[in-house]
């Protein structure tokens, strides 16, 4: 029995030696154990190194495995760490690439240049002496062009484009698309036409988001809408903005706003103002704006952060209507209770569509409706079959990205 | 010398203070301060921090991030570039050529606009829609998940009848009002303490059906090209519940870190500056 | 020409940058960081514009006298000693009177007005009960129930009711369940609100922050 197991355990270590076909030199003579200091360690075996592919993989990343050395845990045991070296050609010299410690068999490259072919060399250490060095390669770290895991998410962005462009070009074919009255836009207009009414000028904060912000966008698009009434009722309107590109946005927007009801002459440069990039000074300063020039109507339309409840507290006290609309869902609670209506995140930019009545952002709209209907089909779909197997293909699928 | 540059932070502190009674010269200069030393602060800022190092320095052949740098080198390109397009936005300064500024805008704006859609499509959309699969799915018996859809359907439809019938709870009495909010309060806890009974038997999970109810309902809501009549319009009005809630807990949620902020300040006023408390 | 351009620059990087996400290939992913590097120089120089209007507003009121014009004096003042402080010749460095600046005045300014919101939402919160809808008195059962959870009082008032009652585990419900799926549901129109907005940007059909046709 004894022997049985003896000889398969030998018989299993000669095959495994064999396969690996990366055997160095002999096993420094056992005898010499006992000298300690001046016996390097057994070299490590089956080194080999592979590109290494991950979610971000930019190909420059290579993995790198081996066996332990015999004296790591075996043998004389005195292996401390290992050390390894990376050199750009067989040729060339060694560069210390890193150390890992004893009793580990792999090694994380994170610093390889995409399609240089590399050439890896392993040895252990025990504190004084390097085993003769194990080498591999070459190999190269590949860049992939296409990441496999964000397929579900290229999949349903084509899916939700098509519909978006369908829909689009219905409309413009004079296919007639209904939406849904947004309560809080027939507030603006009548919003505007009170200042009107008073005498008194109209607000309108378009945010503190950059204009690589989409709530900006949208709201500027709101803005050339706000400034044809206002322009049409010889109504000042300020609007204070807390970015100069926003700003200088605002002025062309305004500006040609109030060329196009005909009315050129009425637009105050000195209305559009850049204010501060720096959020509280910007809110302190909106404050101001509210209490000594009193607008009657006060427009909130963008991205806000902590200083949307300044401006709409402020802005109640100062007695104005207030309309806000933000995708800023944790400043929305703030809004919704000091404001008169509150445009709640995807109505701001369906704001921009109901504006305009352009039959091409109408489409846009019809679009994400069905995107609606899909999503929760989707998920849906994805309870079912997740609870008949939940190692299906398609929930795998949906769960990578 | 610190005790003057406290003194006027604290004395700006009180100014801004003020306003809580009313708008006042003390505001009014410290409104016009701050406005002042951040317009001047940014501008020197933006320079240093990010003209100078990665255009103006590499493009007069200084340094860049430490490495000479060669004179028509790619790197040499890559900062002269974006360093003409922001030069181009000034071009709004001579309005015959201002169109050229929008050079600079559709780089800028094309290029976030780009970044932008698919890491949405990715954490907004798929991962939402996955999390709540998950929590609704991840009950360990199937009969048990397929109970919570079931359900939530259900509790769904009623409360869409409910909300389309009861429409409003609104009164006008101060009182009548405390009464409608108490015993609103009350019925709506007593029902949910009945339902988690009945879910400690581990057949339903209620928690899930809230997910599944809310997450339908909030997204009838931002449906726009139907009228919200019938049960469209009951589906929102039970989006619209499920919105209050959530706005009303974010609400409760940020009025401890704003005190805390208060607390800040009066510990400034009190400690840094006046030293009366440790 | 004056439109065509930039909608066409426009549409290249938009697409170019959409592609970014599925593309880990090093060559695609360097350029991408370049442009967003691009983005933030683009963004700095236009500061300028920002003081230029800032200076204009200003010294427009004060030569018309206008109501408030020596708080304009203040504010144009104080920009020009912070430039002067810190210009090309100055210094930032800490200890500079740049830096102490910033430090006395821009610091505790803004973190005071920041925390005005302590009082603002105090009074947003009185507002909330006057408000006379169903969905108002959800809003503000809610936020009660929230608030108290998450403070000693609340947990102390509850102490001997039912587990499922008290306020402290209501308000994980909460936070966890109705709150999540209301916010998901807001979270998931905005995205497709924006994804649309985007696509309409980059085909050049939404081009309204490039302003007037001439």
């Amino acid at each position: 029995m004894t022997m049985k197991l003896l000889r398969s355990l030998t018989f299993l270590a000669v095959v495994s030696l064999a396969v690996c076909a990366c055997a160095q030199d002999a096993r420094p003579d056992s005898s010499a154990a006992m000298s300690l200091d001046t016996v390097p360690p057994a070299p490590i075996t089956c080194l080999e190194a592979r590109d290494y592919v991950d979610n971000s993989d930019a190909g420059d990343k290579i993995h790198i495995t081996w066996s332990l050395s015999a004296d790591d845990g075996g043998g004389m045991s005195d292996v401390a760490s290992y050390q390894l070296w990376r050199s750009e050609g067989a040729e060339a010299g060694w560069d210390s690439l890193g150390v890992a410690a004893a009793g580990q068999t792999s090694y994380l490259d994170e610093t390889a240049e995409p399609g240089v072919d590399y050439y890896y060399g392993v040895a252990a250490f025990d504190g004084v002496n390097y085993s003769e060095q194990t080498s591999f390669g070459p190999v190269a770290g590949r860049t992939n062009f296409f990441q496999k895991t964000r397929v579900s998410v290229l999949v349903l962005m084509l899916v939700f484009f098509g519909m978006v462009l369908v829909f689009t070009k219905l409309a413009e074919r004079g296919a007639d698309l209904f939406v849904r009255r947004i309560p809080g836009l027939n507030a603006i207009e009548e919003a505007v036409g009170r200042a009107t009414e008073m005498g008194r000028p109209v607000l309108y904060v378009p945010g503190i988001g950059e204009i690589d912000n989409i709530m900006t966008i949208a709201s500027l698009t709101i803005l050339s809408h706000v400034a044809k009434i206002t322009a049409r009722y010889e109504t000042p309107l300020i609007v204070p903005t807390a970015r100069a590109v926003v700003m200088s946005a605002a002025e062309e927007v305004v500006k040609e706003a109030y060329a196009a009801v005909g009315k050129p002459d009425g637009y105050n440069p000195d209305n559009i103002r850049y204010l501060s990039d720096a959020q509280f000074a910007f809110a302190g300063a909106v404050n101001g704006i509210m209490l000594r020039e009193k607008p009657a109507a006060n427009l909130y339309m963008g991205a806000f952060w902590a200083e949307s409840l300044l401006l709409a507290e402020t802005g109640f006290e100062a007695g104005a209507i207030q309309v806000a609309g933000t995708a800023m869902v944790s400043q929305l609670p703030f809004f919704v209770t000091a404001c008169d209506f509150t445009l709640m995140g995807e109505e701001l930019y369906a704001a921009s569509a109901y504006l305009s009545r352009e039959p091409k952002l109408l489409g846009g709209l019809k679009g994400s409706d069905w995107m609606k209907v899909l999503s929760i089909t989707i998920m849906a779909t994805g309870v079912i079959i997740y609870l008949l197997n939940p190692d299906n293909a398609f929930v795998a699928w949906f769960s990578s990205q | 010398m610190t005790f003057i540059w406290t003194t006027i932070g604290a004395l700006l502190t009180l100014s801004i203070y003020s306003f809580l009674y009313k708008d006042n010269p003390f505001y009014k200069f410290a409104e016009h301060l701050v406005v002042g030393v951040s317009a001047g602060y940014y501008l020197v800022i933006y320079y240093f921090n990010f003209i100078h190092p990665n255009v103006f320095s590499p493009v007069f052949l200084l340094r860049m991030g430490g490495e000479p740098i060669g004179f028509g080198s790619f790197l040499w390109w890559m900062a002269l570039i974006p360093g003409l397009l922001g030069i181009l936005l000034y071009a709004r300064f001579f309005p015959k050529f201002a169109w050229v500024g929008r050079w600079a805008l559709g780089v800028y704006v094309g290029g976030y606009a780009g970044l932008g859609i698919s890491p949405v499509m990715q954490a907004r959309v798929i991962e939402q829609l996955r999390a709540n699969a998950v929590s609704v799915a991840g009950v360990e018996d199937p009969f048990a998940a397929m109970t919570n859809l079931a359900l939530g359907v259900v509790i769904f439809a009623a409360m869409t009848y409910l909300l389309i019938v009861k429409r409003n709870l609104g009164t006008k009495n101060l009182l009548a009002k405390i009464g409608v909010l108490l015993v609103s309060a009350v019925m709506g806890y007593a029902g949910w303490w009945v339902l988690s009974l009945i879910s400690s038997t581990g057949v339903v999970s209620l928690t899930n059906i809230l997910l599944v109810v809310g997450l339908l309902g909030t997204l009838s809501y931002f449906f726009f090209s139907m009228k919200h009549k019938g049960l469209l319009g009951g589906l929102a009005r039970v989006g619209i519940a499920f919105l209050m809630v959530g706005f009303g807990a974010s609400f409760g949620y940020t009025v401890m870190s704003r005190v805390s902020l208060l607390i800040g300040r009066v510990s400034f006023l009190l400690h840094d500056w006046l030293h009366l408390i440790d | 020409m004056r439109r065509e351009i930039p909608l066409a620059i426009t549409f290249l990087i938009g697409i170019f940058m959409l592609v970014d996400f599925f593309v880990p290939h090093h060559v695609v992913s360097s350029s991408a960081e370049e442009m967003k590097q691009w983005g933030t120089i683009i963004i700095a120089a236009s500061i300028l514009l920002g003081v230029g209007n800032l200076i204009r507003v200003h010294f427009h009121k004060i030569r018309r006298r206008r109501e408030g014009w020596g708080y304009s004096i203040t504010t144009l003042a104080i920009m020009a000693i912070m430039f002067a402080f810190g210009g090309p010749w100055g210094t930032i460095e800490e200890g500079s009177a740049f830096n102490w600046m910033f430090l006395n005045m821009q610091v505790p300014l803004q973190s005071t007005m920041f925390s005005l919101l302590a009082f603002f939402i105090a009074s947003a919160a009185y507002r909330a009960f006057r408000l006379r809808s169903a969905e108002a008195s959800l809003l503000l059962i809610a936020a009660i129930i929230v608030m108290l959870g998450r403070v000693p009082l609340g947990q102390l008032m509850t102490r001997s009711w039912p587990e499922a009652v008290q306020l402290p585990n209501m308000t994980e419900v909460i936070m966890a369940y109705p709150n999540m799926a209301a916010f998901r549901g807001i979270l998931m129109g905005a995205a497709l609100g924006v994804m649309a907005m985007g696509l309409r940007i980059i085909l050049g059909i939404e081009r309204s922050y490039l302003g007037g046709e001439k």
